[in-house]
């Protein structure tokens, strides 16, 4: 379900909000947050603020789901500083 | 005040300061986009409006501590505020001193913030004799200051042309769901449509990639190459010595100018004092410097006074962080609406309690703490955070607060809003001009 971001001969990604993201894992995690989301609300108690309080659950869990489902398009590395001044 | 209450906003404190130091490091995080829908929420939980103010404060203070340490690490802003010090941390990042870069932002932050809370304080005090006479006239004062942000941005024309369109394609929703019957006459869609309006670049940028032509037109990108380096040698934080006295002397000014130019939009003061500061100086490591502490200190200073003044002393948002970011603290329905918010419901001692705690926390935990592991955080954030679920999220909480405002009909009108203030926002009207519109539309209409 993720793009592999080792596939760097073909550029694919597009710049959203000052970062890169691929199309399809958008759409994917789109779709999970929002159904979470909607579906925790549908399942609340009618009283306020349990709705709120439910949908707002549910985007975490859709955050929580996206975020270990779809890897980051970014390639990290960490450089050893050495001793300046 | 009682002990249960202390910890309550000690804890308010530390989840703002832990959770939005966080979301300041995530790259590209506009303040109000971040800042407006959380809040938002606390407030329609029916949380108490002193525990708010704390979270928002710690929230803004971290924010804006954290938001300029992927500037100084990476050269990618964390916010739209910290965008004008991209270019003046590159130049210590290219003299291998991102370091330092982090050091004196954060020290510029801390000094922005401890000189206005008390200032806006003060200020808010001698304008609170006028708070009647600005209530009275608040609907033709949001009108006049959309003119007024209109003619101060850069593409006046257009943001003084898309102010009338813009009113109608909100007023005209509402009363459309009046009619339709989606929504009971004597209620108004309120927080869904601001939410719209913050989500607008992106929902429209996001929108035209369901053009065929426009997706194989977007360019392409590699995966982001983000280098960070070790900063753990990072000691003695302490803002008064990390600051040259030229620097001090600076941040100090500018935070003062920013707590009394409150109603200007706080991007553009950055930018226009930043540079007017700096280009005094040659050398490019002490021009940087310069810049960086004093435009960091100031944005702190402009968010915070921004949001207080307006809040204690006039109950309406009249300044673009309190219209923008702050926005649920003044007008939340069913929670807050135009004659009972955060300005009516705390006492001045409360709003003093809320804001010292909220900015102490924030600046304890933050700067003492975070700065300290400022590379190991970024990393963490950068390599297992998507920016999809980021999206994904703020998505998720409009569709969510669009349907609970105005049911499926509304979801899309939300759409429909983003998409023509995104536009606007794209050919130059920004934010503070479009949510003046926003309090404006239903008296702008009116006249007619």
């Amino acid at each position: 379900m993720t793009t592999n971001p080792s596939n760097e001969t073909k550029k694919v990604f597009i710049e959203v909000w000052e970062d890169v993201i691929a199309i399809p894992d958008l759409v994917i995690s789109v779709i999970i947050t929002v159904s979470f989301t909607m579906i925790l609300y549908a399942l609340a108690p009618e009283r306020p603020p349990f709705p709120l309080i439910f949908g707002l659950i549910g985007a975490l869990f859709g955050f929580g789901l996206s975020v270990f489902l779809i890897k980051p398009k970014r390639t990290v590395t960490l450089i050893k500083s050495k001793e300046d001044k | 005040m009682d002990v249960f209450l202390l910890m309550q906003l000690l804890i308010a404190a530390v989840a703002g300061a832990l959770l939005y130091t966080l979301i300041g490091i995530a790259p590209g995080t506009d303040e109000t986009a971040v800042l407006a829908p959380v809040t938002l929420v606390l407030v329609l939980t029916g949380l108490s409006p002193i525990i708010i103010l704390t979270f928002f404060i710690s929230a803004i203070v971290a924010k804006k501590l954290t938001d300029s340490i992927p500037v100084a690490v990476a050269g990618i802003p964390g916010g739209v505020m910290a965008a004008p010090m991209v270019e003046h941390a590159l130049v210590l990042k290219k003299h291998n001193r991102a370091d330092l870069a982090i050091r004196k932002m954060a020290s510029g932050s801390v000094i922005g913030t401890l000189i206005s809370v008390p200032l806006s304080l003060l200020l808010a005090q001698q304008l609170l004799p006028f708070a009647d006479a600005v209530r009275t006239y608040a609907n033709p004062l949001f009108f006049f200051g959309a003119i007024f942000l209109a003619l101060m941005s850069r593409e006046r024309i257009v943001s003084l042309l898309a102010i009338l369109p813009l009113a109608i394609v909100i007023q005209g929703l509402r009363e459309l769901y009046w009619s339709v019957g989606v929504v009971p006459e004597n209620e108004t869609v309120f927080t869904s449509f601001f939410l719209g309006i913050t989500i607008g670049p992106v929902l429209l940028t996001l929108f035209e990639l369901f053009n065929t032509k426009k997706r194989q037109a977007v360019p392409k990108h590699d995966a982001k190459e983000v280098k960070l380096r070790d900063q753990h040698h990072i000691k003695g934080l302490h803002p008064f010595k990390i600051l040259s006295k030229e620097e001090l002397t600076w941040s100090t000014l500018s935070s003062v100018f920013g707590s009394f130019l409150f109603i200007l939009s706080p991007v553009g003061i950055t930018i226009l004092l930043g540079e007017v500061i700096s280009s005094r100086v040659k050398d490019p490591i002490r021009k940087a410097s310069l810049a960086i502490s004093s435009m960091d200190a100031l944005t702190n200073a402009a968010y915070i006074s921004g949001t207080l003044i307006p809040l204690i002393a006039l109950g309406v948002p009249l300044s673009p962080v309190a219209i923008g970011p702050g926005g649920a603290l003044f007008n939340a329905p069913p929670v807050f609406n135009e004659t009972y918010n955060m300005h009516h419901a705390l006492s001045m001692s409360e709003f003093v309690v809320a804001t010292v705690i909220g900015a102490a926390v924030a600046i304890l935990i933050t700067y003492f703490i975070i700065v300290k592991y400022a590379e190991s955080i970024c990393y963490v954030v950068f390599k297992y955070i998507p920016h999809e679920a980021l999206l994904a999220l703020f998505i998720g909480l409009v569709v969510l607060l669009s349907f609970m405002d105005g049911g499926l009909l509304n979801v899309f009108g939300v759409g429909l809003i983003a998409i023509v203030a995104g536009y606007f926002h794209r050919l130059g009207m920004n934010y503070g001009v479009q949510f003046m519109v926003l309090y404006a539309a239903p008296w702008l209409i009116g006249l007619f």
